[in-house]
């Protein structure tokens, strides 16, 4: 009896500390950050995939087999366009999520746009670098080396594939859909996505690319 | 329940990463932050590609730059493009990072020790083989790994149990 008036008393000093519904709903973290939060987790344990390929082809590099290597294989200038092409997509797309954001269409679809079409430029030369190199005897079965080039580029070229899917995707959806609060939370886990293909790029143009020709 | 735009978000301290805090009406800084973010990883991206190819410096001191200048980029690109600060909204994702570059490294690190110490330990073939013409090695002596590595003494194998009594020291 004593104890439970002790208790009454004591909530009612401090009214603020009640739990309420309202109040623990008020505390969750609001769903946009647990939407990108798991995506970030999704994307460093793909970066811990990557750095995995990454290992096995500075392992590979010289096992070349009597076959070409990379300073014989890689165009530089063509990198360097490429390099260019995903910088640059990468900054429409901080332009196009801020659009989102904003409600401005012209923003979104005119930033949308250019960055597909700069995700698919840097595609293009891809394949025509791909497609060349299988054409000279240099395909992925031609040695250890080409081979861990082949599936650590490749596997980038995938995920850029995937990623100009999912742009086109983002942009009928807020057509269809319009500026909900879920489509804003996929626009954002896209710009994620975007960025972070970017990232891994910038790794792969040093380490293959660069320090691959310069040998 | 707060999740449409901007709206209030009364006890929240965390922010999702890429989201950037901007005013409805003054989305001109968040283009400001993104152009900056773009300047310098073109300007560090030139560098890279400058330096690769230059007579400049010492050669072997190349990679070594070009390593510390694509870090410097990824760190620009998380910055800038991916909003990861060091405030303390963004502690969660900072932690994620941290944790996700400490698998990178021991990932990394691992393979090639791992790797060189492989190539360290394993006789070279032809090695094996000179050994071999000198009658220092018959097949019956080796270690198991070397027996298996060496087309000579273990091409002709065809569905026999090989007992594995050999190892580093055992032959």
């Amino acid at each position: 009896m004593s104890a439970f008036e002790a208790t009454a008393e004591h909530e009612r000093e401090l009214p603020d500390r009640r739990y309420t519904p309202e109040r623990a709903a008020g505390e969750l973290a609001s769903k946009r950050v647990i939407v990108g939060y798991g995506f970030w987790i999704f994307l460093l344990s793909d970066i811990v995939m990557f750095s995995a390929f990454f290992a096995t082809y500075a392992v590979l590099v010289d096992a070349t087999a009597g076959g070409p290597s990379g300073r014989e294989l890689f165009n530089l200038r063509n990198v360097a366009i490429e390099t260019a092409c995903l910088l640059l997509s990468s900054f429409t797309c901080g332009l196009a999520s801020i659009g989102a954001r904003t409600h401005r269409g012209f923003w979104y679809y005119g930033a949308m746009a250019a960055t597909c079409i700069l995700g698919a430029a840097f595609l293009f030369i891809e394949v025509n670098e791909f497609a060349g190199m299988v054409a000279q005897g240099a395909g992925p079965t031609r040695s250890a080396f080409l081979s861990a080039f082949f599936t650590l580029v490749g596997c980038h070229g995938l995920h850029v594939t995937a990623g100009l899917l999912w742009l086109l995707t983002m942009m009928a959806q807020v057509f269809a859909k319009g500026y909900r609060a879920d489509i804003l939370r996929r626009v954002l886990c896209f710009g994620l996505f975007w960025h972070t293909l970017d990232i891994i790029w910038v790794a792969i143009f040093t380490v293959v690319y660069l320090m691959g020709a310069g040998q | 329940m707060s999740d449409s735009g901007q709206q209030h978000e009364p006890y929240n301290e965390n922010t999702a990463p890429g989201y950037e805090r901007f005013g409805e009406h003054e989305p001109a800084e968040a283009v400001g932050s993104y152009l900056v973010g773009l300047g310098l990883a073109t300007l560090l991206s030139i560098v890279s590609f400058f330096i690769s190819g230059t007579t400049l410096v010492w050669g072997p001191s190349i990679p070594l730059a070009l390593v510390v200048l694509a870090i410097a980029q990824m760190g620009v690109h998380l910055v800038f493009f991916l909003n990861i600060t060091t405030g303390p909204d963004n502690l969660n994702n900072i932690m994620a990072l941290a944790f996700g570059v400490l698998i990178v490294l021991l990932l990394l690190a691992g393979s090639f020790w791992i790797m060189a110490n492989l190539n360290h330990n394993m006789m070279p073939i032809d090695q094996i083989m000179r050994m071999q013409r000198q009658g220092r090695y018959s097949p019956l002596e080796t270690p198991a790994f070397v027996f298996l590595a060496a087309p000579t003494f273990s091409s002709y194998i065809t569905g026999e149990i090989l007992p594995i009594i050999g190892g580093y020291s055992g032959g």
